[in-house]
């Protein structure tokens, strides 16, 4: 038997009674020098799981980690250190080093983890969502601020994003033709309508400098609307490329926005199916678990075609199917497995058919007397709530 | 009013900071002129303090009841579990002047803010790793004097002793701070924090004083014991 201790200093191979027999370092774990010192030991202690796992790797040793003879090493490896080994060092040194030592594993282990492409789809997926946001708000001022010029046509175009380019392309009403209109995708008769009025409009006519800073307004909003479109194109190919069954299972956009959820492909994978199932509706889960109500029964996964479609009394059936066979996707694509989202996905759309037919009608609704346990306990803890 | 600064009667190191509406306590500033997270700082006497902030940490809210950390001295090396951006880690760090605080942190975004505060500061040695499995980093940490756990998860008491029986020495003290919203959402605080206390003593922490800091922090509970080694 014998004891490897490990430290920013290297790593101290030790007899069963403390005796130093070698000294190594950290490149050395995978050289022959140091495997053959271990090689005819039966059983080594060993204080790390970094030198454990490189041990288990290369010899037929038993390990073990768990050992309390080491304690007394970790407790005082600054005094043992110096005992057993002569290195003539002072505290403070000592701890420059360890210092050292530490900065550089935690530097390595944070790298690795930003170059992870499932994170940068995260960040995507949430920039996507906040240009939304700013969108919606600039184009619904884009609209009132062009109504005062020419309502009959904001009246009429209903998409913010044509809307947007038309005023980026002709702010000045009367300058406007059919044929930029009907080339924007705009139906005819609407177009023939806003014509009709490009003359005689019920807003005021401006002056050129006022309509030049309504441009610049509407150029942001253009291209908010583009940089969306290119996110989410981006996406779309990303995923295929990092997590092409999640993607066949989920669809790349609800795929993607589970992973933002929890941060990381890793994690989702790791998670239970039941959790899956409810991510993005934390809020009514607790509140159900904490009031004795009822659980929700989908969160992001709702937005998937196949599970908002279903008809109410199902929806939570097919939604508990889908949820599984999302967990197994992620694991397939975090260890690089085969692709089988197709076969998933036919699984999935079986499941879907089998249960329409097995369930066309919905269940009778039960009958509830009076206010229910749950609704009193709800009403109960309102004031605890509250704080 | 004029602003008075006073060492706090019951811990070392900190002071009770008088004439600045919403500052009560502070720290001596180690890296002068610096701030690390937006925090004031209060030149006086010749010195410069640092605002220790009771709302961000639960250190100080738990000083602020009442509390007495006796091993928080300044040669003390102090294992953190859950550092975070380093909040509270760079006033530990502040308090230990000839001491080490070894910050463990798992998630990845506040683990680069933590680097950068370490490159600034020489007693902090930051760890990337997960607090669950100490074996991962027992390479780094030594013995130490106090283990501080604020990492809000379900499992938080059983990585806690985990920890303590892998690196505290005997005599020495350990602190925790519970969330009960994390621990369970359907028992009541109480319940959870009877729970725990009575996890915490089965596994050998004799607990010394349990405070409330609900004051300060929602639902939370600080417990701090004494290590007299497995029972």
């Amino acid at each position: 038997m014998a004891i490897i201790a490990s430290n920013a200093f290297g790593i101290f191979l030790l007899s069963e009674t403390g005796d130093l027999l070698g000294q190594f370092s950290y490149g050395d774990l995978n050289k022959q020098s140091f495997l053959d010192a271990i090689k005819d030991q039966e059983k080594i202690i060993v204080d790390n799981t970094h030198v454990a796992s490189s041990i288990r790797e290369n010899v037929k040793v038993q390990v073990d980690l768990n050992n309390p003879v080491l304690k007394e090493w970790r407790l005082d490896r600054y005094s043992n250190l110096l005992e057993k080994t002569g290195v003539t060092i002072d505290h403070l040194q000592y701890i420059e080093k360890v210092k050292a030592f530490a900065v550089q594993r935690s530097r390595e282990t944070v790298r690795k983890h930003a170059e992870g492409r499932d994170t940068l789809i995260a960040q995507a997926i949430h920039a996507i969502d906040e240009i939304q946001k700013s969108f919606v708000l600039l184009s619904g001022r884009l609209k009132e601020i062009y109504s005062l010029h020419f309502p009959e046509l904001t009246n009429r175009v209903r998409n913010p994003a044509t809307l947007a380019k038309l005023i980026l392309m002709k702010p000045e009403r009367t300058e406007i033709t059919l044929d930029l209109l009907t080339s924007l995708g705009i139906d005819e008769e609407h177009a023939k309508y806003i014509i009709s009025y490009k003359n005689e409009s019920l807003g005021g006519s401006f002056k050129k400098e006022d309509l030049i800073i309504i441009q610049s307004l509407a150029d942001s909003v253009h291209n908010l609307y583009k940089r969306k479109q290119e996110l989410e194109d981006w996406v779309t190919n990303t995923m295929n490329e990092v997590a092409p069954n999640l993607a066949a299972v989920a669809g790349t956009n609800v795929g993607a926005r589970l992973i933002a959820h929890v941060g990381n492909l890793r994690d989702l994978a790791f998670l239970s199916s039941g959790k899956v199932q409810t991510l993005g509706a934390e809020k009514a889960l607790y509140k159900a678990l904490r009031f004795n109500g009822k659980t929700p029964k989908h969160g992001i996964i709702f937005q998937i075609p196949e599970v908002g479609t279903m008809p109410f009394w199902l929806r939570g059936k097919m939604a508990r199917a889908f949820a599984s066979k999302i967990v197994i996707a992620a694991r397939l694509d975090l260890y690089g497995g085969s692709f089988l989202g197709d076969q998933l996905r036919e699984q999935l759309k079986e499941k879907s058919k089998k249960l329409r037919e097995q369930f066309p009608n919905p269940p009778k609704p039960k009958e509830t007397k009076g206010t229910s346990k749950s609704r009193k306990k709800f009403r109960k803890n309102r004031k605890r709530r509250k704080k | 009013m004029e602003i008075e600064i006073k060492p706090a009667k019951k811990q070392q190191g900190v002071f009770r900071v008088q004439g600045i509406p919403g500052v009560l306590l502070a720290t001596v500033n180690a890296t002068p002129s610096l701030s690390v997270y937006g925090e004031r700082l209060i030149p006086y006497k010749g010195k410069e303090y640092r605002e220790f902030s009771h709302k961000r940490s639960k250190i100080a809210s738990s000083i602020l009841v009442g509390l007495k950390i006796p091993y928080l001295k300044p040669n003390a090396k102090v294992l953190y579990l859950g550092a975070s951006t380093g909040t509270t880690v760079s006033h530990v760090s502040d308090l230990l002047t000839k001491g080490v605080v070894y910050a463990v942190e798992f998630a990845p975004r506040p683990m680069r803010d933590l680097l950068e505060l370490a490159s600034l500061r020489k007693n902090i040695v930051p760890i990337h790793d997960d607090a669950r499995y100490p074996e991962n980093y027992s390479d780094i940490v030594d013995g130490v004097d106090f283990v501080f756990c604020d990492v809000a998860q379900p499992n938080q008491s059983e990585l806690f002793i985990k920890n303590i029986q892998t690196f505290l020495k005997k005599g020495g003290g350990a602190m925790i701070a519970i969330k009960s919203r994390s621990i369970s959402q359907s028992k009541t605080p109480e319940q959870v924090f009877d729970e725990q206390q009575k996890y915490l003593n089965k596994n050998g922490l004799e607990i010394e004083r349990s405070v409330s800091i609900s004051k300060y922090h929602k639902e939370h509970q600080v417990f701090l014991g004494k290590w007299f080694g497995k029972k």
